[in-house]
């Protein structure tokens, strides 16, 4: 979250980058443990950098179309990454001409073990998620100098067969969400991402549950989900609304507000009690790659797809 | 509607109403309408005070500004555009997309 702000929006890193480079982002998890041509390609980039050997692999890494590394860097902060993108640049420039313009082949399968893409006709939904506190009467976001003051990403993948059963939920009068959604959006997505990764929330942490859609498509809901010692939780209440048409999203805008509480490993630095936090979903028409980022709760694809089980 | 119609003038007060026969319906259907406006107005000014919130989570301009930048999400896609236009590849790894997730 720091990178995006410190980092990448700072003006000259973003000249260098937009000039001089072929930017790609990745998520580690999948990435380092992919057993196919993309992930040969780049364990050899790795294996160059201080990174070889070590469990992760995350930083931030400059190399050539071939895997020859040119630099290696896991500072926050504009200077250094500055400084590591114009010595990379320098060592670029020193290579012979003839190793840049190379054929690259198809790479052949994913390795569908650690390689996740949205179903055929499926949607997307952005999921924000910010701490908010009450200021001046209203909800607002922390002051700026507050951990978890960022909105944080996510993103809400549906199979065009549930967004079929919700078109004809809504035209037969409304009623409870199915459960394979409604349970999807409850363990992988009402949770704070705000300050790093969560934890997915288990079925029986769901105390309370109710996700309804009425037949004009207003959404409804209330929840109460807590770890089983009552040190993490959040409740609220959702609201918003709906519409499919011709067996396709073409709103799905939900406001979901209420009250979160501890941390869980990768999430350290929790407000102390319980504390407001908000959150938006809304329809993604997909078109930037940012938008068809796999959702954090995938990773165990079966879990997301069948929240159930 | 006028407050005039809601309270007659020459009325003494609320108990009045009812010897003046129509004006005690009257009454009842303006006050009915004058609650059905409060209601609206409560509805207006909540989904207004919903779309307040939503701003307030949702990123700012200033923290989409990483954005700008051409970001890929497929190694072997950047690897083959690095190839062709004759430049090195930038890739930013993190556990939890960085694009994404968190």
């Amino acid at each position: 979250m720091a990178d995006r702000l410190l980092v990448f929006a700072n003006s000259e890193v973003q000249k260098l980058l937009k000039e001089n480079f072929v930017t790609v982002a990745a998520d580690d998890w999948y990435q380092r443990r992919r057993k196919d041509k993309v992930g040969e390609y780049f364990a050899k980039v790795v294996d160059q950098s201080p990174r070889k050997g070590a469990h992760t692999k995350q930083g931030h890494y400059i190399f050539t179309a071939t895997g020859k590394l040119l630099g290696f860097n896991n500072n926050r902060g504009p200077e250094k990454r500055l400084a590591m993108m114009k010595d990379a640049l320098s060592k670029w420039d020193k290579l012979p001409k003839d190793v840049r313009p190379v054929d690259i082949p198809e790479h052949g399968k994913n390795d569908q073990g650690f390689y996740r893409e949205l179903p055929k006709d499926g949607q997307i939904v952005k999921v924000y998620t910010r701490c908010l506190e009450e200021r001046n009467g209203r909800l607002q976001k922390l002051a700026e100098n507050k951990i978890g003051n960022l909105s944080a990403v996510d993103h809400l993948w549906l199979q065009h067969s549930e967004v079929k059963k919700l078109g004809k939920l809504i035209a037969s009068g409304g009623g409870q969400i199915s459960n394979g959604l409604s349970l999807r959006i409850a363990k992988f997505h009402l949770r704070d991402n705000t300050r790093g990764e969560p934890r997915d929330w288990e079925k029986d942490e769901l105390k309370e549950w109710s996700l309804k859609v009425d037949v004009r498509g207003k959404v409804s809901g209330n929840f109460l989900i807590s770890s089983s010692d009552g040190k993490m939780g959040y409740e609220g209440k959702i609201k918003g609304l709906i519409s499919v048409h011709n067996g396709r999203l073409t709103k799905f805008e939900i406001l979901v507000l209420g009250k979160h509480w501890g941390h869980s490993r990768y999430t350290q630095g929790a407000r102390p009690g319980k504390a407001s936090m908000g959150q938006v979903f809304r329809l993604s028409d997909g078109k930037r790659a940012s938008d068809r980022i796999p959702p954090q709760g995938i990773r165990w694809a079966p879990g997301y797809w069948n929240p159930e089980t | 509607m006028t407050l005039g119609r809601v309270l007659p003038s020459g009325k003494q007060s609320e108990l009045d109403i009812g010897w003046q026969g129509g004006y005690l319906r009257e009454y009842k259907l303006e006050m009915r309408n004058l609650f059905q406006i409060i209601l609206t107005g409560l509805a207006v000014l909540g989904v207004q005070a919903d779309e307040v919130v939503v701003k307030e989570i949702i990123p700012s301009k200033v923290e989409s500004a990483w954005l700008e930048i051409d970001w890929k999400t497929d190694l072997w896609e950047a690897r083959k555009e690095a190839a062709r236009t004759g430049k090195p590849i930038y890739l930013w790894e993190m556990d939890g997309h960085p694009l994404g997730c968190v």
